[in-house]
């Protein structure tokens, strides 16, 4: 079974529009958002949880569709992290634990507070007089105490310290060992999902450029380096993104349709997103 | 909804503490302007909640909780409810209490007094709740302040009417029960038009 799968998904806000989004992530799988500011990125979770509604296409979610009736009782197995904790600033740990635990129905407390005590975070302060790291470290806990079989995290890591950053995306791994769970995660840190991620799925400009494995990815993409008249020989189709400099051209290229007589560099996810997000391509 | 209500009872407890005293020390006075003020404004906390939510941007983690858009709204009201009764409860025990002090009996029209109050009450937050829900507490506030302004000088004028018609206590308490059922009609329909508010909404 596949944990999301998007079809021919559109939303137009008017000024912003997602186009035609065909997205699958598939169970025990985590797959990595990508996209810059205002790409549809935190649209496309909001219509996954059917906060927003959809003008067009089909949105199924742990085998069901996101908008039949019973869809509210599944978010019982869906964690969600927003780019903001939103949680009630008035509360402190242990008033959330217990909001929590007659939030949903598999809550688990004892896990709530270990994670409470890993992350380190006091649990008689009020949620208003923590820092962002320490309330987005309090979300996660909260999104991962109720046995979830999916887990959304929306931009849920940044303005956390590298360090932290690490601890989430091993607890995140640890997650996804077992084959039921799945993740979908937005995220401006590439590194990071190019740590975890299986899939990738590039949004820009509300356009799904590609859904791709990340592994597959990085095989089939590389870097080169030459000059404009050496550039000239490369055929067109094997350009996918490139960059023009006084001193030559970089460019992402599909090694299947280079030849060999091309020293093709290894590339890094940014590279890749980089080149096919910027205009200069082809 | 359950979850709904702890977590507006602790916002209350902890951020509202100072109004939730007031009302409290209200309540125990007896009197009808002091158990009006009290019951009626913690009819109106749940928008002061409302307030403090919207601030937050809590309805967008709401909508990925397991919560139904009706157990959102409804929740507010019930909120309410719980606040009128408990206000109310509190009024009627302090007014025993000050009889058995005063060593008088307690006055025979408190019951139906309380009753009114707290109909009044409901008609206030169940006419504010869907502007609320619509516009946002902030823009909505001019209204709010209108309503409230209304309902003081209606409840006002009332008293004088019956007082220079000299209608009698015996009238008065006659039109309790039927108010009060008036106001949880008013009450049921403004739920409906709220949830049907914030269903359309996108959060």
């Amino acid at each position: 079974m596949n944990a999301i799968e998007i079809k021919d998904l559109s939303k137009s806000y008017g000024d912003f529009a997602l186009k035609n989004i065909n997205l699958t992530l598939p169970s025990g799988c985590i797959m990595g958002l990508v996209g810059e500011n205002g790409a549809g990125k935190s649209t496309t979770i909001k219509l996954i949880m059917n906060a927003v509604r959809r003008d067009a296409g089909s949105i199924s979610v742990l085998g069901m569709d996101n908008e039949s009736a019973e869809f509210c009782e599944l978010k019982n197995d869906i964690g969600v992290v927003l780019d903001e904790a939103y949680l009630p600033e008035a509360l402190n740990a242990r008033n959330i634990n217990h909001f929590m635990k007659a939030a949903y129905k598999r809550w688990d407390e004892q896990q709530f507070f270990e994670y409470i005590k890993r992350f380190m975070l006091p649990e008689k302060k009020p949620v208003r007089d923590y820092s962002r790291g320490m309330k987005m470290k309090l979300a996660i806990a909260s999104a991962l105490s109720h046995q979830p079989k999916l887990l959304i995290l929306d931009e849920a890591t940044s303005g956390l310290d590298p360090i932290v950053r690490d601890e989430i995306l091993d607890i995140l791994n640890e997650f996804t060992r077992d084959e039921s769970h799945s993740i979908l995660m937005s995220s401006h840190i590439i590194s990071d999902l190019e740590k975890c991620c299986d899939y990738i799925a590039f949004i820009h400009r509300g356009e799904l450029i590609f859904c791709e494995e990340k592994d597959r990815l990085l095989e089939e993409y590389g870097t080169i380096r030459v000059s404009k008249e050496r550039f000239a020989e490369i055929p067109g189709d094997a350009v996918l993104g490139k960059k023009v400099t006084p001193y030559g051209v970089e460019a992402l290229v599909d090694k299947s349709r280079l030849s060999e007589a091309f020293v093709v560099e290894h590339t890094a996810l940014e590279d890749i997103i980089l080149f096919l997000a910027k205009g200069e391509n082809k | 909804m359950k979850a709904l209500l702890i977590k507006d009872m602790y916002t209350i407890v902890k951020m509202l503490k100072l109004y939730l005293g007031l009302i409290i020390i209200l309540a125990a006075i007896p009197g009808f302007s002091s158990t009006g003020f009290a019951v009626i404004y913690a009819g109106l906390l749940p928008i002061s909640v409302l307030s403090y939510d919207e601030r937050l941007k809590w309805d967008k983690l709401a909508a990925m909780m397991p919560f139904s858009d009706r157990d959102i709204v409804v929740s507010k009201y019930v909120l309410g409810y719980i606040l009128l009764a408990a206000s109310a409860a509190v009024s009627y025990i302090g007014s025993l209490a000050a009889a058995a002090f005063m060593r008088e009996t307690v006055s025979a029209e408190l019951f139906s007094q309380l009753i009114q109050i707290c109909a009044i009450g409901i008609i206030l937050m169940s006419v504010n709740m869907p502007l609320m829900f619509k516009m946002g507490v902030e823009k909505a506030r001019l209204l709010f302040i209108i309503s409230v302004g209304f309902v003081i000088a209606a409840v006002s004028f009332s008293q004088r009417v019956y007082e220079s018609a000299e209608v009698s206590n015996v009238e008065i308490g006659s039109i309790s029960l039927p108010l009060f059922f008036a106001a949880v009609a008013v009450s049921l329909v403004s739920m409906v038009i709220s949830v049907s508010i914030y269903k359309r909404k996108e959060h």
